[in-house]
């Protein structure tokens, strides 16, 4: 494409490509705010999957007598059931497209990228945490049972359940090294928006 | 001046706000979507997120701004939440003065073929940080200079230095003369 004095430039080109306006009838509008509502109620039952791993854990460990175990499992009870309130609290507060529309895309961007990066915070802290919590207990109720009077000694009873603990880990490990890498990357977008506005002021 | 005081007096609605805003500003709305999703699918969806996002903020509206620093900005936010939310490494992403730094593959390429030169572009955006996306789509929907400054934020210094990085680049890979936006 070259430039001549017909204006034939690339703006041009971009503005003349062929579109398919969508026709955004205000029953279309409906039925999207419906999908949004369905996509919500998804999003909410992803979140239970946590209290789901702690109550199955729970149901489990709750028969043991020992204190200390039953004491870890109501630990992880208290902490999913504040995780779910505060963590579903924080889902609510991405920004209306009314206040996207009275900030500048510079201002609602990094608004997107903090809330986005606080997300991150909440899940480790309310959802994951008392997941990881519960499984450590069931580890040691395992570990417990294996290695008791009729059972196996501490070393026969870990190879036994070496390929759950390396399950566990890995799912541990690989969701600590995904998460990590999103949060390095939002952080670093943070900080070259950070560098622009300094040159914006300079 | 009749319409905006309609507007700041509540007089006119959100549906009717909503429909002026789609039949003038319908066309860039899709060109942008499609600066932001490369899958004809997903940029379907992006475009009707737009657009019901764009009727929702209308409720607020109270003539702020311009009609169109307003649809501009949801637009670009809803796009740029997109990108956020599917693009998981924004490394691979990069700014206008990267770009401008990269050889260009299709050196010696370029050609008559419109729908090539337009694909060859649409990729060349789709590279791009969000917020360089704002200023490269706005300078080519012919935006000046200003209007991109009171949509993106960017001070006007920032904002002309983009604008002459986007028009290097643009010399670059199309060999293009192009005229001022600013």
């Amino acid at each position: 494409m070259r430039s001549d004095s017909s204006g034939n430039d690339t703006r041009k080109l971009w503005q003349e490509q062929r579109t398919e306006i969508p026709e955004m009838t205000l029953e279309k509008i409906q039925q999207k705010t419906q999908e949004l509502r369905a996509k919500t109620r998804r999003e909410l039952t992803k979140s239970i999957a946590g209290p789901v791993i702690v109550a199955a854990v729970c149901a489990f460990g709750l028969r043991f007598p020992n204190i200390a175990v039953r004491a870890a499992l109501m630990v992880a009870i208290a902490w999913s059931i504040a995780g779910q309130y505060f963590f579903r609290r924080g889902m609510w507060s991405a920004m209306p497209p009314g206040d996207a529309a009275q900030s500048t895309s510079l201002q609602s961007y990094r608004k997107e990228i903090e809330r986005r990066r606080s997300l991150f915070g909440r899940v480790i802290l309310w959802l994951f945490g008392p997941a990881v919590l519960a499984v450590g207990v069931l580890i040691a109720i395992l570990v417990k049972l294996g290695t008791g009077p009729r059972g196996l000694p501490l070393e026969g009873a870990l190879r036994n359940m070496a390929p759950f603990l390396i399950l566990i880990v890995v799912w541990v490990v690989s969701f600590f090294a995904i998460r990590m890498r999103q949060q390095r990357e939002l952080q670093r977008e943070i900080e070259e928006l950070d560098a622009s506005e300094r040159t914006q002021r300079g | 001046m009749e319409g905006a005081n309609a507007i700041s007096t509540g007089k006119v609605s959100q549906d009717d706000l909503y429909r002026d805003a789609a039949h003038q500003y319908g066309a860039a709305i899709e060109r942008l979507a499609g600066a932001y999703e490369a899958d004809p699918e997903k940029r379907r969806d992006l475009s009707q997120d737009i657009h019901f996002q764009l009727w929702r903020s209308f409720a607020r509206y109270r003539a702020q701004c311009s009609l169109r620093t307003w649809v501009y900005r949801v637009a670009h936010h809803v796009a740029a939440s997109h990108v956020l939310r599917e693009r998981k490494i924004f490394s691979r992403l990069a700014t206008l003065e990267q770009i401008e730094k990269l050889p260009d593959r299709n050196d010696g390429q370029t050609g008559a073929d419109q729908r090539r030169n337009l694909e060859r572009l649409s990729l060349l955006i789709q590279q791009l940080k969000p917020l360089d996306r704002q200023v490269i789509v706005s300078y080519l929907e012919d935006l000046d200079a200003v209007s991109i400054g009171e949509i993106t934020g960017l001070s006007p210094g920032n904002v002309a230095m983009k604008i002459h990085r986007i028009k290097n680049i643009l010399k670059q890979r199309f060999h293009e003369g192009g005229g001022d936006a600013e």
